[in-house]
């Protein structure tokens, strides 16, 4: 069974810890020439390998399901049209990711009433110093409050950067690639979105412990 | 193991780094550098294993999928649309075989006229930029070109005109050239005498331009 293969059958979860990456990226790469040459039985297999890659990451970034499945073809459809156009400069996951999430925030633009993404109105400026992270907090009530839930608080580029990083397994300099800002601006992103992880939880009343540099468990 | 301080500006660039160092794709001296920082800061160390917690439990969040059902309405979606492609390529080319011999001939001498005039259109000479005295838009009709001192009046320039035979057929310009015409084969002798006079700063033949159109 090639990585390939491996990676659409392996129940949900990052493949970056459980796949080889150098001969996935190899894999995937000589299928997009296939589908390139409009190989539908190649084409077939990418979009399983990467059907629940891209499900998960849609309903992450826009929490709209009724969303993702118009998005997920539109996005696909992109990768069976323009794979010619693919020039190897980067991994397919990424240019397949990047063309999957301007397709998302392509598609909450057009429902802004209902989009819940938060705007980031926040700036480097705004980054406070270190003291311990939401997740110091997070973990340990992650029985009474849901990851869900907390994750829908953040805006749509703070989950993109949140699931790419702990479920995608992405390097911070492939994020970047992905929703086409700098390294810089991905971290910032993070940092946020761990501020307001514990911002969330002290609006909730759980209050940060009085030693917040201890770990809780 | 100790504290640092917060604003501490390495425990602040490890502190960025770490969900990175938690998903594992720090390395080389960056890798190094974070997980030296982490060994001895109490802080980082509580959060990197808080991140991996998270991690995991980002991990679990199961999303029920199949890409059965999904592909096989792709598949339809890349089928009406390569189907429809083809469709307006077959109406191009067959009309194109429909037309007739006609409508084809008409098709083809718009293309030829087309490039013919785009190639008089190209080839036409360029404007001038400037213009001489004896340009044929100061002189279309003279023989000479003259300008008198500007101290001259206009009696003295009247008797001189009247003593050669001459008549003013355009001008003065706003150099104060006056065209002249005179009798037929006397150009070169009333150039001569007009050279000779004190009131005469500047005379010439006009000559013809080349034609421009």
């Amino acid at each position: 069974m090639s990585e390939l293969e491996r990676t659409a059958m392996r129940p949900l979860q990052s493949d970056s810890r459980t796949a080889d990456p150098v001969s996935l990226d190899r894999e995937e790469a000589d299928l997009l020439r296939q589908v390139a040459g409009k190989d539908i039985a190649a084409f077939e297999q990418l979009y399983r390998a990467y059907y629940r890659r891209l499900n998960r990451f849609l309903d992450q970034v826009t929490r709209k399901p009724h969303l993702n499945d118009e998005i997920l073809d539109d996005t696909m459809m992109v990768v069976w049209r323009k794979a010619p156009a693919f020039n190897g400069r980067s991994r397919v996951s990424t240019w397949v990711f990047a063309i999957a999430y301007k397709k998302a925030l392509k598609a909450l633009r057009r429902e802004p009433r209902l989009q819940d993404a938060l705007p980031e109105t926040h700036t480097d400026a705004d980054a406070g110093t270190w003291a311990s992270g939401p997740e110091t907090e997070l973990i340990d009530r992650e029985s009474r409050l849901s990851i869900r839930h907390l994750l829908s608080t953040l805006s749509a580029e703070q989950r993109a950067v949140i699931e790419l990083t702990y479920y995608h397994g992405y390097a911070y300099k492939d994020i970047a690639a992905v929703v086409g800002c700098p390294i810089a601006t991905v971290k910032t992103r993070m940092f946020h979105a761990r501020r307001r992880l514990r911002e969330m939880l002290i609006a909730q009343g759980q209050e940060p412990v009085e030693n917040a540099l201890l770990p809780l468990r | 193991m100790r504290f640092f301080r917060f604003d501490d500006p390495v425990h602040q660039e490890v502190a960025e780094l770490l969900p990175w160092l938690a998903n594992d794709t720090l390395a080389g001296i960056e890798r190094a550098r974070v997980e030296r920082h982490v060994s001895e800061c109490i802080a980082c160390r509580a959060e990197l294993e808080q991140l991996r917690a998270l991690r995991d439990a980002i991990a679990a969040d199961q999303l029920d999928s199949s890409s059965t059902r999904a592909f096989a309405q792709l598949k339809a979606r890349i089928e009406r649309d390569e189907s429809r492609t083809r469709r307006r390529f077959h109406a191009l080319t067959a009309g194109w075989h429909l037309s007739g011999i006609w409508a084809r001939g008409l098709l083809v001498a718009q293309f030829v006229a087309l490039v013919l005039i785009t190639a008089l259109y190209l080839h036409r000479p360029a404007p001038e930029l400037y213009h001489t005295l004896s340009a044929p838009t100061l002189a279309p009709r003279g023989d000479l070109v003259v300008i008198f001192q500007a101290t001259t009046s206009e009696q003295d320039i009247r008797d001189v005109l009247v003593r050669l035979h001459a008549s003013i057929v355009d001008g003065p310009s706003a150099e104060g050239a006056y065209t002249l015409k005179v009798r037929e084969g006397k150009a070169e002798a009333v150039l001569e005498q007009l050279r000779r006079l004190p009131i005469v700063r500047f005379c010439e033949p006009v000559v013809e331009a080349p034609r421009t159109s």
